[in-house]
């Protein structure tokens, strides 16, 4: 008989998306919470396709998740699991390592929260199915620099065995490294499946020895996590063969849509053209919802206006996407420059004002020190959570003020040029 | 931004005028003055390009003659690129239009303008004498930052520190320093109250631990209560019971001795105490029904015996019926239809018909009457002949009439016989086509038209040549005539033109040259006069004499050659002393002298320059005189004069080519009359016509035309003829038609009436006849049918009454009744028996079934009755009794022993279950045990501890509970995450918000750095732009303009050319007025380097100036021209003529000429 289960990690539960698109309370009441959403989503989808197992390869919650509720909640949503006689098997990952919450939690009898000691659960099956082995270990520490293969037991003979591990494997951008290891060594491992997490973009290696899968966060949580998110629905046939299917459970997706608008001849063809391509993006989009975050670029005449009426344009768009029902906009970044023979054309005062600026000012050591001391200013009158935002100190900040200053003269050339023109 | 033509269709005094500035010259400067006198509409027009730009003021002063509904400008407009046309009407929106009247923006218009308003435009660059000042005195009592009023003025963003404070405080609405209030500190808050609120709702870890711990403490504790609750309650249950089971135990032994008294009865089988009643029930109803069978059977009997039997009736029963449905009902019509019958056949009048056909001893009268077929064929006939008659006699009057019309057409020969033969015929044919062919247009009249039209053609021709005098010749020669290229003369014209303007400028300088060197020449002549020969050359002789003198001296040193030097020394001294006395003169006459020399060498330039100029006019003119030495023009010839010469000769050239063609036209007609006539003679000839071939053409038409009328006329004669015979042929061939039909007719009517009785007569009947008997036999062949018909019926009645009466005197007879009565009553009384006898055997049927019923049922209840006997003997032989009531005592007897079993059987279970023992033996044997006093006291002491129990339970369990519930209350909902997301966003908003603070911060502050250093820049230039022009109005008195820092910042003086400076308002109001000129100019310079050029207005703004200030001033406005449009509204001549001679390519316009077009175009318009 057939050993399915599901495979999933990084759920980050009850961590709140990161993105101003929840300002707007219609679409906060409908891909707030999503994190939750989500999970029970996953719940659902294990009872639907009648799996053996859920297993969840670390990262349940964040670190500073303290909140009970949101244990009382895994508890409820894994009761659920129980009741329909399906095991749920699970590892810490380097953000809930410390997490104190899942211990003080009476977990149901089906689900297995293995221990800074690797172990095995040979799973209950009838003598004449093939028997499954599932190892799993769990570091208590939230940083894991070596390897943590080599604490795993050797696999169970004659069984499919399946390993769970937190790793970082030989490192990804935007990932602490924990746990490294290579997909070479997993391979050896003897071990049929690896059920892996950590790292929120999804990636795979069917096939082999050992098939290896990082499925990604399951709802990605802001702009860097954007794309297409999912959890492995797994199948281990009566010939041991395994076949993964993607399944998606995200309620919301986040999409970076870039799009170069150096053809539109006037502000309603760029309203017009980001509305259908925003319209085109919803179509492949598997979540619910698309919040979008619309980058402008290219070269066109409405440059100044655009980088002046941002926010009219995000208004604008947004009215238009509401009428699609399950598109968002998260934000509008334009940075479109205007064209060369416009500029050349562009002569007069401003013009040699902007070139005063790029030439004279921005880089001259008292406008940077003008602009420190503004930071420092308004750094000591940030929240506590936001100090950091804008370098830690005077040395990092340097690095970003080249870029503020060349945003903030171009938005300030914008309201200056239009206000010329009106 | 330029003006092409500006219109003041409805504006203060101007109607429909127009200014057209037409595009702008290539090559030269775009300088236009308008030149008007007082009133003629200066200031409206300067007035009236700010309103068209700006829109009209809401209490404009120009709807004196328009209402300001009215008020209309219009122009075209050189903006962003391309010409449009604009309109501005008065209105408090949209007040600017289109071409098209569509409505525009004002931006449209304002494109070029760099955003400068109203008050900027008309400070800098539409001056009048007011704003001229105002706007200078405006920029020295600023006493401000003089750069940035410059810059301003200049690059049109006086706006741009306001803008760059607006932004910097959109900036300052997330967070300012030491603000009170601020986005950022409300978002705080919010953070600051999510925080709040979610540690109200929220439960940590640690918490939830302590919890925990205290449940599971009462936990242990509630277990421990129950358990030494529960020993407690089942002691006391214990005894309880024992208690309980003694009252029964007594019930159970009363039992038991009554069921052992009873007697011991078989056990019958337990349906029987019911049945027993049932069948002594049913055995006494069987008795009883029996009896009652009996007793009917008997009565029925008696009855049937009763019943009387009539067969005869009964076998006479159908013939009875037959008698009565069928015979009588017949007999009794007979009787009433018999005389009536006979009376109608009496009614029937053959005879007289017979008699109306002369038939009154015809025997039968149905011979008479004619089959179908016969009267068919009369009756065609008859109809036949009346259309016989019609045609006859129709043919007939026909024929008469056609006879008559022959007669008055008279058959005499045709008067036209001389056209009969074909030939003839043939030839007038063709003469009448040819007619027909032949245009008979109105040539005539054309060829005159066109001869009086080539007559005035000529005299134009001549006129044309006349004016192209001194030439003399024909046309065909001036035809001939080589002429120079287009291209050739322009090139002559503007030699000729240059030549001219630079002779004139030549002989203007020469003209103010010339006095200027005579008033030196008197000049030099007083001074000498005045002050003797005290020049340089004079002194220098004396000098030279007084050193020869002191040298022969002091060779000789001797008394002559001392007093010849004393003379030459003393006359030197004089000389020198004369010198130092005319000093001033001295100097004054050599600078004159130099002057005079300068001012010669210019009249010597100037005079090359105007041979030189006169040479050019004068090779010119002999190129043009070389080139058209046909014509021999005089000497003075000039393009001019040349290009209006070659126009000439082309109109005359025209008025030849349109000579040439009428005459060709004439010649055309001509040529077009000979070939008609020609064709029209040859025709008449054909035809036999005589016709003079001199004659004109209309003349033969009228001669053809008149042949061809009596030709027509012979030809009609001839076909009426022909067709009247033909007719007279028709008509009687259809008369005889007739009479030949009619003769049939009459031998198809014979051969008819011959065939019947009709023919019998001697003379055959006529029509009328014939007709009166055919109406005759119809009413005959019905009165015959109907006679025969009632005959027939009353003899079959006759016969129906005969057959009833023989019927009922048989019937009577068999049934032995008395022939007394009609035979209608006789058969009544037969037909009463017959029904009585009937009745009494369906009587008897009755009854009989009646009594094999009841014997039936006999039978039935004795079956029953046996069946009683033998259930019942049963049952007594099970008991061995005798009769039912034994039977009943013994079944009561063991009902009553069952009850009491039973009881006890209960009673039995119930002690085992109270005692919990394992049987009723064990119960007994405890209970004999049990000391109920004791047991009862044991009870009482345990009640009160049981109390105290219950309530240590109940208490910790509420405890429990609490606790429980606490935990409980976590839940797993979602309110503390949704906190969470709302922190969370919020913390995104301001991270998102304080880098938009950032980067405006940083963008003004980049931007206002970036302004500080361009003003510092453009003030220099600006000043250096400032300094040229005011040295160059002031020409030269000043050399410049400064600022200089002040108490208040900086002020603007003026350096004069000797060095000294003053501050503006020490200069006098002319140079006062050159210097603010001069500000705007470089204004002027500076706004348009870097931008689209824009129109530059002044209006009389010289009255101060002098003309040489006039004459810098324009060239500084031609230069200005060079970029843009230059408009100078002025009422002085002379001014005109100073912008003239430093502009040439100035462009005149004058407002009383535009004034004075206007009356046509009013009218035109009417």
């Amino acid at each position: 008989m057939v050993y399915r289960f599901l495979h999933t990690a990084d759920i980050h539960l009850d961590s709140p998306l990161r993105t101003l698109a929840l300002r707007n309370l219609e679409l906060s009441k409908l891909i707030g919470l999503a994190t939750r959403r989500s999970f029970v989503r996953i719940v659902d989808l294990c009872l639907e396709e009648r799996v053996d197992a859920l297993l969840v390869a670390g990262d349940l919650y964040d670190g500073e998740q303290t909140s009970m509720k949101t244990a009382r909640f895994l508890a409820e949503q894994l009761a659920r699991l129980h009741q329909a006689g399906i095991g749920t098997f699970i590892i810490r990952g380097n953000h809930d390592a410390l997490s104190k919450i899942t211990a003080e939690l009476v977990m149901p009898d089906t689900v297995k929260v293995f221990g800074a000691a690797a172990e095995t659960t040979l799973v209950d099956r009838d003598a004449c199915h093939f028997p499954v082995a599932i190892h799993g270990l769990s570091f208590a520490k939230p940083h894991a620099p070596e390897s943590l293969l080599r604490n795993f037991p050797p696999p169970f003979p004659d069984a499919v065995n399946i390993g769970l591990l937190h790793t970082s494997l030989g490192g990804s951008p935007g990932h602490d490294l924990y746990a490294p290891c290579s997909v070479a060594d997993l391979q050896q491992s003897g071990f049929r499946y690896w059920a892996l997490g950590h790292i929120h973009r999804r990636s795979a290696v069917p096939g082999g020895a050992s098939t290896i899968i990082m499925p990604g966060i399951p709802q990605g949580r802001d702009i860097n996590e954007d794309g297409r998110k999912s959890v492995s629905l797994v199948t281990i046939r009566d010939d041991r063969s395994i076949i993964v299917e993607e399944r998606h459970t995200a309620v919301a997706q986040f999409e970076r849509l870039v799009i170069d608008i150096s053809q539109a001849a006037d502000w309603k063809d760029v309203v017009l053209e980001v509305n259908s391509k925003l319209e085109s993006l919803s179509s492949t989009v598997s979540a619910d919802h698309l919040v979008a975050r619309v980058e402008l670029i290219g070269t066109n005449d409405l440059a100044w206006r655009l980088r002046r009426d941002t926010d009219l344009l995000r208004t604008e768009l947004e009215l238009r996407a509401a009428s699609a029902g399950n598109i968002w906009i998260e934000k509008v970044v334009a940075s479109p420059t205007i064209p060369g023979h416009s500029r050349d054309r562009q002569s007069g005062a401003l013009h040699e004002l902007a070139s005063i600026i790029d030439e004279e000012i921005l880089g001259s050591t008292d406008y940077v020190g003008e602009l420190c001391s503004i930071l420092d200013e308004l750094r000591g009158q940030l929240p506590a959570e936001l100090r950091d935002t804008f370098g830690r100190d005077e040395a990092s900040f340097e690095a970003l003020a080249s870029q503020l200053a060349r945003n903030g003269a171009s938005q300030v050339l914008a309201r200056l040029r239009s206000g010329e023109g009106e | 931004m330029r003006i092409n033509r500006l219109d003041l269709t409805r504006y203060g005094r101007f109607t429909d005028a127009i200014l057209d500035f037409g595009p702008r010259p290539v090559g030269s400067a775009d300088l236009h003055i308008i030149y008007g006198p007082n009133e003629a509409g200066k200031s409206t027009t300067l007035d009236a390009i700010l309103d068209l730009i700006f829109g009209i003021g809401n209490t404009s002063r120009y709807g004196f003659l328009h209402p300001y509904n009215t008020m209309r400008l219009g122009a075209n407009v050189q903006v962003a690129g391309q010409a449009r046309e604009f309109v501005r009407i008065k209105r408090a929106q949209n007040s600017l239009l289109a071409g098209d009247e569509r409505s525009l923006a004002d931006a449209e218009i304002r494109a070029d303008l760099g955003g400068i308003d109203r008050d900027a435009f008309s400070t800098m660059f539409s001056l009048d004498d007011t704003t001229l000042e105002k706007g200078g005195e405006n920029i020295l009592a600023s006493r401000g930052d003089l750069g940035e009023l410059l810059f301003s003025a200049s690059a049109g963003l006086s706006d741009l520190s306001r803008h760059l404070v607006a932004i910097r405080a959109d900036a300052d609405g997330f967070y300012k320093f030491r603000g009170r209030s601020g986005l950022l500190g409300d978002l705080k808050a919010r953070l600051t109250e999510l925080k709040q609120k979610r540690e109200e709702l929220d439960l940590q870890v640690t918490e939830y631990r302590k919890r925990l711990t205290e449940l599971n403490r009462l936990d242990a504790l509630y277990d421990r209560a129950l358990t030494e609750r529960a020993n407690t309650k089942r002691q006391a249950d214990e005894i309880n019971r024992v208690l309980s089971a003694l009252p029964t135990m007594k019930r159970l032994t009363a039992l038991r001795d009554q069921f052992d008294a009873l007697e011991i009865v078989c056990e019958p089988p337990s349906s029987w105490s019911s049945e027993l009643v049932e069948i002594r029930k049913g055995d006494i109803a069987v008795r009883v029904r029996l009896d009652e069978v009996g007793r009917s059977i008997q009565e029925v009997e008696k009855e049937i015996t009763q019943t009387v039997d009539d067969r005869v009736a009964l076998g006479l029963s159908a013939r009875v019926a037959d008698l009565t449905k069928i015979l009588e009902p017949r007999y009794l019509t007979a009787l009433v239809d018999i005389p009536k019958l006979s009376g109608r056949i009496a009614e029937l009048s053959v005879e007289a018909l017979l008699l109306q056909l002369g038939k009154g001893d015809e025997i039968t009268p149905a011979r008479l009457v004619l089959d179908a077929v016969t009267i068919g064929k009369f009756r065609a006939l008859i109809t036949e002949r009346s259309g016989i008659d019609a045609r006859l006699s129709s043919a007939s009057q026909e024929l008469k009439r056609a006879q008559r019309a022959l007669e008055d057409e008279g058959e005499s020969v045709s008067p036209f016989e001389e056209f009969e033969s074909p030939g003839r015929i043939n030839a007038f044919k063709l003469l009448a086509a040819t007619v027909r062919a032949l245009p008979r247009s109105d040539d005539a009249l054309a060829h005159r038209s066109l001869m009086r039209r080539c007559e005035s053609m000529d005299v134009v021709l001549s006129q044309n040549l006349a004016q192209l005098a001194p030439w003399r010749g024909t046309a065909g020669e001036l035809a001939m005539m080589a002429m120079p290229s287009p291209a050739k003369l322009d090139d002559w014209k503007s030699r000729y033109n240059e030549g001219r303007d630079r002779v004139k400028a030549a002989q203007a300088d020469l003209g103010r040259l010339e006095p200027e060197v005579r008033r030196m020449d008197v000049e030099i002549d007083l001074l000498r006069a005045r002050a003797g020969e005290i020049d340089e050359a004079s002194v220098a002789a004396s000098r030279a004499a007084r050193e020869t003198a002191w040298m022969s001296h002091r060779k000789t040193m001797d008394a002559t050659s001392a007093a010849a030097f004393e003379t030459a020394m003393r006359a030197d001294d004089q000389l020198v002393t004369q010198r130092l006395i005319h000093f001033a003169e001295a100097s004054k006459l050599a600078q004159l002298k130099l002057t005079r020399a300068s001012v010669a060498s210019d009249i010597e330039i100037a005079r090359e320059r105007l041979h030189a100029a006169e040479r050019c006019l004068a090779e010119v003119r002999s190129e043009m005189s070389g080139a058209l030495a046909a014509i021999s023009f005089g000497a003075s010839l000039d393009p001019a004069e040349l290009e209006e010469w070659i126009r000439r000769r082309a109109i005359a050239l025209r008025t030849r080519e349109d000579r040439l063609a009428i005459g060709q036209e004439i010649a055309d007609i001509r040529d077009r009359v000979e070939q008609s006539k020609k064709q029209l003679l040859a025709a008449m000839q054909g035809a036999g016509v005589a016709g003079n071939v001199d004659a004109d053409l209309a003349t033969l038409f009228s001669a053809a035309e008149q042949e061809l009328d009596l030709f027509n006329l012979a030809m009609d004669h001839s076909d009426r003829l022909r067709r009247l015979t033909e007719e007279i042929t028709e008509r009687t061939s259809a008369r005889d038609d007739a009479m030949k039909t009619a003769r049939e007719w009459d031998a198809s009517w014979r051969e008819l009436c011959d065939g019947c009785w009709i023919g019998e007569e001697q003379q055959v009947p006529d029509v009328g006849a014939v007709n009166g008997i055919l109406q005759v036999l119809e009413k005959l062949a019905t009165a015959v049918e109907a006679r025969d018909g009632l005959v027939d019926r009353v003899q079959k009645m006759e016969k129906d009454r005969m057959s009833f009466e023989a019927a009922v005197f048989e019937l009577c007879d068999r049934l032995k009744v008395e022939h007394s009565g009609s035979p209608t009553e006789l058969a009544r009384i037969i037909a009463e028996r017959v029904k009585v006898a009937e009745r009494s055997q369906e009587q008897r049927h009755k009854l009989a079934k009646d009594l094999e019923r009841k014997r039936e049922s006999e039978r039935a209840l004795v079956v029953e009755r046996d069946i009683f006997d033998a259930r019942m003997n049963e049952m007594t032989t099970f008991f061995g009794c005798v009769n039912a009531d034994e039977v009943e005592a013994h079944i009561s007897l063991f009902s009553k022993r069952q009850a009491l079993q039973s009881s006890i059987v209960e009673l039995e279970q119930g002690l085992v279950e109270i005692s919990r023992a394992k049987g009723i033996a064990e119960v007994e044997q405890q209970l004999a045990l049990a000391d109920r006093e004791a047991l009862e006291e044991q009870l009482e002491a345990l009640t009160p501890a049981l109390e105290d129990q219950d309530k240590t339970c109940r208490d910790l369990f509420h405890e429990r509970a609490t606790a429980q519930k606490a935990i409980d209350a976590i839940g797993g909902d979602s309110v503390v995450a949704e906190i969470e997301e709302q922190r969370r966003t919020l913390l995104v908003e301001i991270e998102e918000r304080a880098g938009r603070y950032l980067e405006l911060r940083a963008g003004v502050t980049a931007a206002e750095q970036a302004l500080k250093l361009y003003r510092d820049r453009h003030r220099s230039g600006m000043m250096t732009k400032a300094s040229e022009a005011f040295r160059t109005i002031s020409r030269g008195a000043y050399t410049g303009v400064a600022a200089q820092p002040s108490r208040d910042g900086e002020v603007l003086i003026a350096i004069s050319a000797h060095g000294g400076s003053k501050s503006a308002d020490e200069l006098s109001k002319g140079a006062r007025f050159q210097l603010y000129l001069a500000l705007r100019v470089a204004g002027y310079f500076e706004f348009v380097a870097n931008r689209p050029p824009i129109p530059f207005i002044a209006d009389d703004i010289m009255e101060t100036f002098d003309d040489f200030r006039a004459e810098e001033a324009f060239r500084l406005f031609a230069q200005m021209a060079e970029h843009g449009q230059v408009i100078y509204l002025t009422h002085h001549r002379h001014l005109t003529e100073i912008a003239q001679k430093v502009c040439p390519g100035v462009l005149l316009h004058d407002l009383e000429t535009i004034q004075s077009s206007l009356p046509v175009k009013a009218m035109a318009a009417e």
